[in-house]
């Protein structure tokens, strides 16, 4: 029997980034896969199941961490146990360590995680937090856009993402989440941040208050403008006034795990005791 | 439909397997319990939660039940390729023992799996970082005690 759709192979093993982009182009329905820790739990969780795979694990060029200059190219293939392992961010080592298990860190990928821009996922928040640019290849080529514009369009079809870059950064960086509880489990909302004293910049990341994670501009140049940066300090209204604007940045649900109020008001309180951390840090840190 | 099923090359325990008619969603879990008959790796969450199916891969700890069996690269170790041929007890196992952490025992394949790399990477672990490290292994028997207790008395041999 002939048909003239083309078949898709149940598993499909590309070995180049060209292979799998290419192969994306032709088999459009194939569920691109990391480590597969979300992809096989959604299967087992009742969720229909793709009629193929595609495993990225064979391309060596997405996999590791490499330093470049005081900046840091992080392939999407990189575990998340080779992340933390790599130490490449303070915020990155507590957020890393709150995310899910051991055994999942040991198997989920970096790229998996960012992909399809979930909001209860860890790391985009804090990859915005730290200024980072994601590079994605499709059938047209590669390109590299900043996280703030990844965090709003996302991949186009047929694309996958190739590296996160992250640029130099100094000084304060934090994650802070609020959960059930301290171990493996879902945020129901995250706040990162990072104060450079050297660019004189604020970089914030939030999770868990909208449709993907979402940066707050607004809240990043008013508490920029609101530092005293040789005197590294600021003032309590300011940092309340931060926490303010980031639940304004915020557009939370109300779903099983919480409230949009809630979500709101976490995030407010979140922001205002991370000034109040780095304002503690420069002067008696 | 012949083109339904995949082979998969598994090196597990030191052997290696060939299976040739496994469907192409299967799970490294479902391989080794069904297929090659290793059912000290436990079935239990199915969604990478709990840790009964954890197994080593090139020593790291991952959960069996959330890896494709098809994209499983590397040595697998499940809890019969772990424990000593002769029916002795590794010192991990004997200190499991003596701290009383056995109650129904389902968690206990995947406990000792994760806690021999956790061991294996902190030597004199403190409770808290045996909280911490062996956060993917629930037990439903709540036995959490007894076994930070073992973990932790295992860590200084």
């Amino acid at each position: 029997m002939t048909t003239a759709v083309a078949h898709t192979p149940r598993v499909l093993r590309p070995t180049t980034i060209k292979e799998a982009t290419g192969a994306l182009a032709v088999h459009p329905g194939a569920r691109v896969v990391g480590g597969g820790t979300l992809v096989v739990a959604e299967r087992s969780r009742g969720i229909d199941g793709p009629a193929s795979y595609l495993l990225l694990s064979g391309i060596v060029d997405l996999s590791g961490v490499s330093r470049d200059g005081g900046g840091v190219r992080i392939g999407a293939q990189t575990t998340l146990r080779d992340l933390l392992d790599a130490e490449v961010s303070p915020l990155l080592d507590v957020a890393l360590r709150s995310l899910a298990t051991p055994q999942i860190r040991n198997r989920a990928t970096v790229g998996g995680n960012i992909a399809d821009r979930r909001p209860a996922h860890t790391l985009s928040p804090c990859f915005l937090a730290l200024d980072a640019a994601v590079e994605s290849a499709g059938a047209g080529g590669t390109r590299r856009r900043s996280m703030r514009e990844f965090v709003s369009e996302g991949l186009a079809g047929g694309e996958i993402v190739v590296s996160v870059i992250l640029p130099e950064r100094s000084g304060f960086q934090r994650y802070t989440r609020v959960a059930p509880r301290n171990g493996p489990g879902y945020a129901i909302a995250s706040v990162a941040v990072s104060i450079d004293p050297t660019a004189r910049s604020v970089r914030t990341g939030l999770g868990g208050v909208g449709d993907s994670a979402l940066a707050a501009p607004a809240a990043d140049d008013f508490l920029t403008a609101a530092i005293d940066w040789d005197a590294q300090t600021t003032t309590d209204a300011a940092a309340a006034e931060y926490g303010r604007l980031l639940a304004e940045a915020s557009n939370p649900v109300t779903d099983d795990r919480s409230t949009a109020t809630y979500r709101r008001h976490a995030v407010t309180v979140m922001g205002r005791r991370l000034v109040e951390a780095w304002t503690e840090e420069q002067h008696h840190g | 439909m012949d083109d339904e099923r995949i082979s998969l090359n598994l090196q597990v325990n030191g052997t290696a397997y060939h299976v040739d008619d496994a469907w192409y969603f299967e799970t490294l879990l479902s391989v080794l319990r069904y297929r090659l008959g290793l059912t000290g790796t436990k079935q239990s969450c199915e969604t990478g939660s709990c840790g009964a199916c954890t197994v080593l891969l090139d020593g790291r700890p991952i959960n069996s039940c959330v890896a494709l069996a098809a994209d499983v690269q590397g040595n697998v170790t499940t809890i019969e390729g772990y424990s000593p041929a002769d029916g002795s007890l590794t010192p991990l196992q004997e200190a499991l023992v003596a701290a009383g952490d056995v109650q129904c025992g389902y968690c206990l394949p995947g406990m000792v799996l994760a806690g021999s790399a956790f061991i294996a990477d902190h030597p004199n672990a403190t409770d808290d970082e045996v909280r911490e490290g062996m956060c993917g292994n629930l037990c439903r028997c709540t036995a959490y005690g007894s076994l930070i207790t073992g973990i932790r008395e295992a860590s200084k041999r």
